[in-house]
């Protein structure tokens, strides 16, 4: 039996004690993915989170793990890993001011249309961060839908609601993470 | 204080405002459902004026995900410089070896790989194609993806599919792929060489929708179909398409294809000009109907030349341009596009289908425009539910039957206007209607507290249901797939434990319920198959059922119902058909109609309303030279004649017919059962006893005959369907209750 397969049924369900443990794992996946890549001009295809995510989870899992629970856990752990593997490196690069401590980000000055990639994922991720106060069933979805990019199927069977479910909360995600990165923006507060 | 239901009540809301297109329903919509509270009409406004901005910046921050990604690639590349990054060498060429295989020729290449002829020697010596994936993917994925789908690529087993035998890695650490070597043309060019006209061409294409639809029911779907991946070989002088590749673009992700790619941007992305809308977004919930996107692609370049969607205007446009122009633009209809072609090209393309300019055109406009367009939606609920239902439209086509998509009109407007998933146009319109209808429903919404929490428990328990669905959903997958395999047992120990009314009547669930009713019906489980039929009905209507498909569904419930004992539902069965079909003008379908009609004493109502069926079917049987009638079916017309005299208690014109059918030079068991079971009635009302018991006796002696053939599902033979045993039963029956 895997080292994941135990932590998985280890951890009882706590995911943020999980992905502690599962996040040097997809480091380490990662790593191991680049070593043997061969041509770096296909960069962009390889990092699909999704991808990443399916096959770590394809290896690191040996058969005897590989119950829809489990992979539940694994998805929402790996989430949470994924999102800290992204903003780290769009944190090192991006020219946007840090405010008040190591991780808050000023948005206020920034202009979205001008924004780089890193900026957008800043932006989404400070946005997430009020939404997971103000909606955390909202905020699970963007986790398991943009940050791991899991299919609507796979997102729904991790929380146990429908598709239509999932995409419902998706549309609402959208908007209002929008919002927030807008109404930051302005430099109004947030709406509640 | 109510914060949480507030919050819920508004998220619905907003739901629910979505689903309505225009704008001036939207507002009294709202206007109406907040009755008043101007905080939550600003909210939810707020939010909708929101919602466009939203998603253009979502469509971004995607790009902008797989930049960042690459980017920490990136960075533990160099780290990793001295391991990684070798430079890519072609060493695996012609006469190299790659395991078992040894590389003949280099027949092909594409934007994901090099295709070889080469010779396997063991464990059979054969020639195969071998895929050789050229760019840097990552070997074990693409490997470890292909293993993941190799079971359902294992179940495919279909004449115009290409199997892919084996995948594997080559010393230099590239993935290939193995497939049945398939010579041919695409079909593109096939066609254009041969000179096909549309109907061959559409021939051609029937045949690819069967070989895609047969993956689509193993569970395999195959997301990179285009010309190149469909070749047509000629064997005996038979043209036939192979679909190649399939499992394929699943394993490299579809991320690479042929003939162009855009470049000035991190991500390579293939050929947009067959992608669906969805895929080209970078969907990652693609199903079946992304199949069905491109096949309608295939078939508009099939009939005017050229795809929907100028190839190079898509590659040349932005990535964000040309997911917009996907999602956004209408292309021209295909007879349109004709109709616009240079006079040149025009008449190039015309000769090449055996037409002239003018002819072409209006060949496409009408049906051909419809299902194309149909195929095309840019919603996937919008297309059609499965291939086979495509398919089923193209030959309706071809047999100048009406096909289920029109060409746009008041229907496609309408359709239009539903632009988000049926369900949540079906909530929205419930609840749009009782607001803007009833002035003093507009408060019902309106909720506080104790209806908070009601709606709550109602949104759940429709959540539930959603959730019953999916499974049921799935489970008819399931159950299809086990159905066109012949495992009935299977199936039905899949379907016995589903309640049907969680099943939503997809043009899949009603295949299945079809067969599955049959099958029952001829296991003599009446009741189970009555359920299955009221569900094929309801779902179907009989009106949608193809022509030459009614006389066996309405056998097969007329029959079921008798049995069952489902007196009410045989009635509404009778008067449906005295409505639609009592002016049939086809003798064989009009006794078919006479006998599902009268298996039971009926009113004088049914009778008279029978006549002009009776009537048509009497004179063509008594006509002199009775043209185009066979033995067979003069034998069951007369038999349905001689049953509707003895329901009339016209015993002696029964008697007449009985001995007329048996005249013809014919044997079928099962109808000579019946004939001899209403000849042992009519004589027993005539006070013939002896006669009657003899009849009654023959009648017996035939039933068990017929009843000693193993009933198939499909056919009838010589001996007739599993629906005219059952009848003989049920007349043999009748006859010994009153024959003493």
């Amino acid at each position: 039996m895997s080292d994941l397969t135990l932590m998985l049924q280890n951890s009882d369900g706590d995911e943020k004690l999980l992905a502690e443990k599962v996040l040097p794992l997809v480091y380490e996946e990662l790593r191991r993915l680049a070593a043997v890549r061969m041509a770096r001009e296909a960069s962009g295809q390889t990092l699909q989170p999704t991808a990443l995510v399916h096959e770590a989870w394809l290896k690191l899992v040996h058969d005897g793990g590989r119950t829809w629970e489990n992979r539940a856990h694994f998805y929402r752990a790996a989430a949470i890993a994924m999102r800290r593997i992204l903003i780290d490196r769009a944190r090192q690069k991006s020219s946007i001011k840090r405010a008040g401590g190591w991780h808050r980000i000023d948005i206020a000055d920034l202009d979205l249309a001008a924004a780089s990639p890193d900026d957008h994922l800043l932006l989404i991720d400070e946005s997430l961060r009020r939404l997971e106060l103000e909606d955390p069933e909202i905020a699970e979805v963007v986790m398991l839908k943009f940050f791991t990019g899991l299919t609507n199927k796979d997102t729904a069977r991790s929380l146990g609601i429908s598709e239509a479910t999932v995409e419902r909360r998706w549309v609402f995600a959208k908007v209002r993470l929008f919002q927030i990165i807008r109404e930051s923006e302005g430099g109004q507060s947030s709406e509640k | 204080m109510n914060g949480e239901s507030d919050r819920q009540i508004e998220k619905a809301l907003f739901d629910v405002t979505l689903g309505i297109d225009s704008s001036p329903t939207r507002l009294e919509f709202l206007t109406k459902a907040c009755a008043g509270d101007e905080t939550m009409f600003s909210r939810i406004t707020g939010w909708l004026d929101a919602q466009d901005a939203a998603e253009d910046f979502f469509r971004t921050a995607i790009l902008a995900r797989a930049e960042v990604g690459g980017d920490v690639l990136g960075a533990l590349d160099e780290e990793h410089d001295s391991v990684g990054c070798t430079e890519f060498h072609d060493a695996d060429g012609p006469g190299s070896r790659i395991g078992r295989f040894r590389l003949l020729e280099r027949i092909g290449e594409g934007g994901c790989g090099v295709v070889y002829l080469a010779e396997q020697s063991e464990p059979v010596r054969r020639k195969v194609a071998l895929k050789i994936i050229r760019r840097g993917l990552d070997t074990e994925s693409v490997i470890a993806r292909f293993e993941s789908e190799r079971q359902s690529l294992a179940l495919m087993d279909h004449p115009n599919i290409a199997r892919v035998f084996d995948a594997g890695t080559t010393e230099s650490g590239r993935p290939f792929f193995v497939m049945e070597l398939v010579p041919g043309e695409k079909i593109t060019a096939h066609c254009d060489a041969c000179r096909l006209g549309i109907r061959q061409r559409l021939e051609l294409f029937i045949q690819v929708c069967n070989a895609i639809q047969h993956a689509h029911q193993k569970g395999v779907i195959h997301r990179d179909i285009k010309p190149s991946n469909i070749l047509v070989t000629t064997q005996d002088g038979q043209a036939a398409p192979k679909v190649i590749d399939f499992g394929i673009a699943r394993a490299v992700e579809g991320r690479f294809s042929d003939d162009t790619r855009i470049t000035g941007h991190s991500q390579l992305i293939g050929t947009p000009a067959y992608m669906s809308p969805e895929q080209a977004e970078g969907s990652l919930d693609l199903d079946t109907r992304g199949d069905i996107y491109s096949l309608g692609v295939l078939l508009y370049e099939l009939l005017t030349g050229r795809p929907p969607f100028d190839s190079k205007r898509l590659a040349q446009a932005g990535m964000l341009e040309m997911m917009r122009i996907l999602r956004e633009e209408e292309p021209l209809a295909p007879s349109a596009m004709v109709a616009g072609l240079e006079s040149s090209e025009l008449s190039a393309v015309a000769a090449n289908r055996g037409k002239d300019p003018k002819s072409l055109c209006s060949r496409i406009r009408g049906d051909l425009d419809g299902m194309i367009h149909k195929a095309l939606a840019k919603d996937p609920q919008s297309r059609y539910d499965t291939v086979a239902a495509l398919a089923a439209d193209v030959r309706c086509h071809l047999n100048d039957e009406p096909v289920s998509a029109r060409p746009p009109g008041q229907v496609y407007l309408l359709a239009k206007l539903i632009r988000r998933n049926k369900i949540a146009f079906a909530a929205a319109a419930s609840i749009a209607l009782a607001l803007i209808a009833g002035g003093a429903a507009s408060n019902w919404f309106y909720l506080r507290e104790r209806e908070a929490r009601k709606m709550a428990e109602a949104a759940r328990a429709n959540e539930g249901r959603l959730l019953g669905q999916s499974k049921a959903r799935e489970m008819i997958s399931k159950a299809s797939v086990l159905l066109a395999e012949g495992k009935m047992a299977q199936a039905d120990e899949l379907l016995l434990n589903t309640p049907f009314s969680s099943i939503e009547p997809t043009a899949e669930a009603l295949h299945v319920f079809r067969s599955y009713g049959d099958w029952n019906a001829i296991r003599r489980r009446w009741d189970q198959a009555a359920e299955c039929y009221d569900y094929f009905i309801e779902g179907t209507g009989f009106a949608r059922v193809p022509f030459g498909e009614v006389y066996w569904i309405l056998m097969a419930v007329a029959v079921t119902q008798v049995e069952a004992g489902k007196t009410e539902a045989y009635q509404q069965l009778q008067s449906h058909s005295l409505a639609s079909y009592a002016q049939a003008s086809d003798y064989i379908f009009g006794a078919i109609v006479l006998k599902s009609c009268l298996l039971r004493p009926t009113s004088a109502d049914v009778l008279s309303g029978l006549q002009p069926l009776a009537d048509m079917v009497a004179s063509k049987l008594n006509a002199t030279q009775p043209a185009g009638i066979d033995a067979q079916h003069g034998a069951f017309a007369a038999m349905s004649m001689a049953l509707l005299e003895y329901r009339k208690v016209n015993h002696q014109g029964a008697l007449e017919w009985c001995r007329k059918s048996l005249d013809y030079p014919d044997a079928n068991d099962a109808r000579s059962a019946t004939v001899h079971a209403i000849s042992a009635m009519a004589a027993w009302k005539l006070g013939n006893r002896d006669s009657a018991q003899a009849e009654l006796g023959l009648s017996e002696k035939f039933c068990e005959l017929a009843g000693g053939y193993e009933p198939t599902l499909s056919g009838g033979g010589s001996q007739g369907f599993w629906q005219d045993c059952a009848i003989a039963r049920i007349l043999l029956k009748e006859a010994r209750g009153i024959v003493e």
